[in-house]
């Protein structure tokens, strides 16, 4: 019997904020708004979660704990870290909504990535 | 400083981009690791998968740097091979024993390989500079 998720509450929680900041945005964008500071601290908020799963998930692989491909959940997880900086980054020159919308397709990726992230972790070898 | 209207990268070129970089992402790592641990198993499928995603990444950065020529080529390269390999790998499915990212015009994938270079081309076109 594989062990349990990553870590099961944090990874609901990063989803959940995710989509709910990928939903918020993408009303912000069909208003042609840009995002403001309570999406922002959403953002920030859903980065420091997903650096603490990453902490978490570095911690037990170096206790020992492997998926049967952790190459790919490595992959999973740098990329995980950097998306969000990366989304910001890149957003930022953007004054129409269409920034707004890199943010919220940003948030719906590491919404996936968390659903990858737990069926890898889920196959330990 | 090129004119904002000939900017690809600009309003909805920006998310554009953004979706594109992803693939770049996403095919690359994925290509990277199957070429590392599982060549030998379907080295044609992954060698199209690698080439795939080197068309991407140079996708991307032409449509970021607004390099139209090379934007172009590139987003000619995924229209074609994902119509060719999508049709291919539906009349020959023997020849594919593994996905890539165009098996079945990108269907694993949301049919996203077949959107991207559409839109990419016509973003290319939207923000063309007036040359007459």
């Amino acid at each position: 019997m594989p062990d349990a998720p990553v870590i099961p509450a944090l990874t609901v929680a990063v989803a959940a904020v995710a989509i709910a900041l990928a939903v918020a945005g993408g009303v912000l964008a069909a208003r042609d708004l840009r995002p403001g500071k309570p999406l922002l601290q959403g953002v920030l908020l859903l980065q420091l979660l997903l650096l603490a799963q990453a902490a978490v998930a570095v911690f037990r692989l170096v206790g020992g704990e492997r998926p049967v491909e952790t190459g790919a959940f490595v992959g999973y997880l740098v990329v995980s870290v950097l998306l969000v900086p990366g989304g910001l980054i890149w957003s930022f020159e953007e004054k129409s909504r269409y920034g707004t919308m890199v943010l919220a397709v940003v948030c719906l990726v590491v919404a996936v990535l968390q659903e990858r992230l737990d069926s890898l972790w889920s196959v330990l070898a | 400083m090129p004119d904002v209207r000939n900017d690809v990268a600009a309003g909805p070129g920006r998310l554009l981009v953004a979706v594109y970089g992803v693939f770049a992402v996403a095919a690359s790592s994925r290509a990277g690791l199957q070429l590392a641990t599982v060549f030998s198993e379907a080295p044609v499928a992954y060698l199209l998968s690698a080439f795939a995603a080197l068309v991407y990444v140079v996708a991307t950065v032409a449509l970021a740097r607004s390099a139209r020529r090379v934007a172009l080529v590139a987003c000619g390269i995924e229209l074609v091979g994902v119509l060719v390999i999508g049709t291919v790998s539906l009349l020959l499915p023997q020849a594919f024993p593994d996905q890539t990212v165009w098996s079945a015009y990108g269907l694993g994938y949301g049919l996203v390989p077949l959107v991207l270079p559409v839109l990419g081309l016509l973003r290319l076109r939207a923000t063309a500079p007036l040359s007459r």
